[in-house]
């Protein structure tokens, strides 16, 4: 239990410093790109008080103090109150945000839960499997390599190749034309198709570092001393490959595992602005581009607020799969 | 009939031919309900002994000559399948303390549960009933199965070892430095239930360690192992009176004896030899204070007198001509 | 200068990590002969504008009549460079909180852990983009300093935990004891035991320099008339060369980019059996 805590106020730390961080870029970079970006507001057209107070709020354009601001500040992230965005003129960031976060959520946790999945087995088969061609050797190396890709770059030839030259995915967007997000057949159909080459890339950028941790700490879990007496003792092959090496080669994997779902939304900018997915990542893009910078800070804050709580689910996680942690605090 | 029959057993490290012999023709046999113990100092081949005789070698590890027949079986040749109902239910082990034996994620009960389900169906009350009995005869009280690994004491995990190793009453268990990183104390209690246990079940036993003395209070045969190779073998009492190998009297001197007054510890003097570049004389020579001329040049062989043994041109002419060292 | 030929040895020895020296040679060699090798100036845009691969352009031109193989073979230089020297400064900076952290227990460790922890929290990808976006001077610079700052503290936390555990060691103590200078025990007793960890901590802030390089300049946060593999593709991607069917354009500077990083990984193997002897193999 005083592990945990001490966890907690760690990654509560963290968040404190963040949302400080935050606070303070706007205000400490030189040249005032907040007051740049204020003039550019009023060219955009009428803007109600409050909105406009709330992004002077965030920018740092204030008469008031700094520990005034910082508190307003605070109150207003716990909120949701970000101001308006400058890109989408007159919507708040807190809408834009509501609106792009689902189609990230979904399509990049998603691929993550499989790329885990399916690397995890596959690193659990070459460390069995050391050595053999086809199931340690030739894997290992293709992973090796896919590892390395860029995958905005394996993102680009996928689209090229698979989508241009011969046309079996769409090239860019999340659904066909104007469709309405709802829960028909239709929508979810098309959302899915215009799904598959993002996570096609996704996978097989992400599948390899799952795979290699996993070979690595499971070929480190068959040298100890509980798998040779577990094989002296006569247990069926695929107890020991399971139970006694696998069972303790993933605990480590699987903290990594939960702190990967933290970066869900903010992994997949690249990707998702090479197929002009709409998620949250580009919308970090056009926000970067257009240096809007309220939609900057709100985006920020939320892939830190999903870091945070992914951090915390894996520290909970690992209470519960690995016993020695689970007792350590009693 | 001979359980365990050992012969001209090598075990190198590394890729056959160039690699280092870590044990150098080994034989030995060993009888239903004998109790062999084999010391040696750290590096002297015997841990891998035991691992190659219970076929559990691990790469760069490979047994390059020699046999091993259990029950008449080639235990190294053995399919797989056999290999696999064999393996503890005839022949179990107990690792050094202090190692990972206990997967870190399973209970004691799970362990129990697999070592016996592997090899029979069992209703689960009649394990549970099992487990208790395994445990009671260790010594640990029966609750502690639902406790995992790292919730034990060093001492009580060895305890659960043996006990794990008694599951399924095997003919042959291998004791490779049970008790060596535990404290005195709980060393002389382990050994006596050990040695209780051992009369109770009639299993025969291998233990090997670098403690001369444990290993005196509880083998009925001792094999004292040098650079790889046995160099004398001998009835405990008897070596523990009249010890043939200058090395194994070198020993007898590091601790103290019971029977007498004398507190006299000594150290051997000297390093164990180079296995990578071995002379071609006696691999004990530099390091005796008894050596001839041609202990140098010669390499002794193992003379078998009969049940016991030595490899020492001193002790073999001091043996012929009656004079024993006393 | 002995210890350093000798922290080589094993990159050659293992037959993996041969390889990854011998194709990060390959490319180290390019980027010195790039001019003798170049078919012409990687600034020459006299040529037709998005011609596909021809025998006078084995992988096209440009939009502005640039020709790609010129440019993909100069852009070997700034990628190199740029990766090199992030990785660098992320591993001395990892190095220097490490070494502190783990030397200093008490207020010293417990601050930097601190900051440690919060930016191994921190998502890489999104702080470089944000930091890149408010900085008002863009490129090549900025993108070495913004990966330092971001990537640092996976290093630091390892060697940290390495330093902690060496400080215990009877030859450290014993140095202390005989009046040594902390200066002195961290470089003359610390610092070469942990030559495989920064070994490879330096390998992997490569990689991950080399990459983030790319996606910041694909993303145009980097300087675009500075030629190297991240701002072809970002010139590739902008420009349309896909719609055009330029496939040479868009896969060699990735490609490029990926066998480097693959060279990197490889040659990290190498580290792997150094540092984790159960990995090794007879």
């Amino acid at each position: 239990m005083r592990h945990f805590l001490r966890r907690l106020i760690i990654l509560l730390l963290t968040l404190w410093t963040t949302v400080t961080i935050n606070f303070l870029i706007p205000r400490l970079m030189p040249g005032n790109p907040a007051e740049a970006m204020l003039a550019k507001f009023h060219g955009k057209g009428p803007m109600s008080p409050q909105a406009l107070h709330s992004i002077e709020v965030m920018l740092g354009i204030s008469s008031e103090g700094l520990l005034k601001q910082y508190s307003q500040y605070w109150v207003n992230v716990f909120h949701f109150n970000f101001g308006v965005s400058y890109t989408y003129f007159p919507y708040s960031v807190r809408h834009m945000i509501a609106q792009t976060l689902p189609w990230t959520l979904v399509l990049v946790g998603v691929t993550t839960v499989i790329s885990f999945v399916v690397g995890t087995l596959l690193g659990i088969l070459s460390a069995w499997r050391q050595g053999k061609i086809f199931s340690d050797m030739a894997i290992t190396s293709l992973f090796t390599f896919t590892s390395s890709f860029p995958y905005f770059w394996f993102a680009l030839l996928c689209a090229f190749f698979l989508s241009y030259v011969l046309n079996w995915f769409p090239l860019s967007g999340g659904n066909a034309g104007n469709m309405t997000p709802s829960l028909n057949f239709n929508f979810l159909a098309s959302a899915a198709y215009h799904s598959i080459l993002p996570a096609l890339t996704i996978l097989v950028s992400s599948i390899g570092g799952w795979q290699l941790g996993m070979r690595n700490n499971m070929l480190t879990a068959l040298s100890e001393d509980y798998v040779t007496l577990a094989k002296a003792r006569g247990l069926s092959e695929m107890r020991i490959a399971l139970t006694y090496a696998a069972r303790n080669a993933i605990l480590p994997n699987m903290t990594g595992f939960a702190m990967s779902l933290g970066f869900i939304v903010g992994g997949s900018v690249l990707t998702e602005l090479v197929f002009g997915y709409p998620g949250m990542g580009n919308l970090l893009y056009v926000a970067v581009q257009n240096e809007d910078f309220p939609l900057m800070q709100g985006i920020f804050l939320i892939i830190v607020i999903c870091v945070v709580v992914a951090n915390l689910a894996a520290d909970i996680v690992n209470v519960f799969i690995d016993p020695r942690v689970r007792r350590a605090g009693e | 009939m001979t359980l365990l029959q050992v012969e001209q057993l090598t075990v190198a490290y590394g890729s056959a031919g160039k690699g280092v012999k870590a044990v150098r023709g080994v034989s030995f046999q060993l009888e239903p309900g004998e109790f062999l113990g084999i010391v040696g100092e750290s590096g002297s081949g015997k841990s891998t002994l035991g691992y190659a005789v219970s076929n559990l070698l691990r790469p760069p590890g490979q047994v390059v000559g020699g046999r091993v027949l259990f029950d008449g079986k080639d235990l190294l040749n053995l399919p797989k399948r056999a290999l696999k109902q064999l393996r503890w239910a005839e022949l179990s082990i107990v690792m050094q303390s202090g190692m990972n034996a206990l997967n870190p994620v399973l209970t004691i009960k799970r362990h129990f549960e697999d070592t016996i389900l592997s090899h029979a169906t069992m209703p689960s009350r009649d394990i549970e009933a099992r487990i208790r009995e395994l445990l009671g005869m260790v010594e640990i009280d029966p609750a502690f199965m639902h406790r995992f690994p790292h919730e034990l004491s060093g001492g009580m995990k060895q305890r659960v070892s043996i006990a794990l190793a008694l599951a399924l009453g095997p003919k042959l268990i291998i004791f490779d430095e049970p008790t060596t990183a535990l404290d005195v104390v709980v060393q002389r209690s382990i050994v006596q239930n050990l040695k209780a246990l051992q009369r109770q079940h009639g299993f025969a036993a291998l233990f090997i360690s670098h403690d001369l003395g444990t290993v005196l209070e509880i083998a009925n045969r001792v094999a004292v192992m040098y650079a790889g190779e046995f160099v004398e073998v001998q009835d405990a009492k008897k070596l523990l009176q009249q010890p043939m190998h200058p090395y194994t009297q070198a020993l007898l001197k590091c601790f103290p004896d019971p029977q007498t007054e004398r507190l006299e510890i000594t150290g051997i003097p000297g390093t164990p030899p180079d296995l990578k570049s071995p002379s071609p004389g006696c691999p004990f020579e530099p390091r005796c204070t008894q050596s001839m001329p041609n202990c140098r040049t010669v390499k002794p062989t193992f003379v078998d007198l009969g049940g016991t043994g030595v490899a020492c041109h001193v002790a073999v002419i001091g043996a012929a001509g009656g004079t024993a060292h006393e | 200068m002995n210890a350093f030929r000798a922290s080589l040895i094993p990159f050659w020895r293992n037959r993996v990590a041969r390889l990854g020296t011998i194709i990060l040679c390959l490319f180290i060699l390019m980027a010195i002969v790039a001019p003798w090798i170049s078919p012409y100036s990687p600034q020459d845009s006299n040529f037709s504008e998005m011609l596909s691969p021809t025998l006078a352009h084995p992988l096209g031109t440009t939009q502005d009549g640039h020709d790609v193989l010129s440019q993909l073979i100069y852009g070997t230089r700034v990628s190199l460079l740029v990766g090199f020297v992030a990785g660098l400064g992320t591993t001395l900076l990892s190095l220097l909180i490490g070494l502190l952290a783990g030397y200093m227990p008490g207020v010293v460790d417990e601050v930097l852990s601190y900051v440690t922890n919060v930016f191994l929290v921190l998502p890489a990808l999104p702080l470089m983009i944000v930091l890149a976006a408010y900085a008002p001077v863009k490129g090549e610079y900025l993108i070495v300093i913004v990966i330092i700052v971001t990537s640092w503290s996976w290093g630091a936390r390892v060697l940290r935990a390495q330093v902690t555990t060496l400080r215990t060691r009877d030859y450290v103590v014993a140095a202390r004891f005989s009046g040594d200078g902390v200066m002195r025990i961290m470089f003359k007793e610390i610092f070469p035991n942990m030559m495989s960890l920064v070994a490879a901590s330096f390998l992997g802030a490569a990689i991950s320099a080399i990459l983030g390089e790319a996606g910041l300049e694909f993303l145009g946060l980097g300087d675009p008339n500075i030629n190297s593999w991240g701002t072809m593709l970002y010139w590739a991607q902008n420009s349309g060369a896909m719609l055009q069917g330029q496939w040479a354009w868009l896969a060699a500077p990735g490609l490029c980019i990926a066998l480097l990083g693959t060279a990197l990984v490889l040659m990290n193997f190498a580290v792997d059996e150094l540092a984790n002897p159960r990995l090794r193999r007879n």
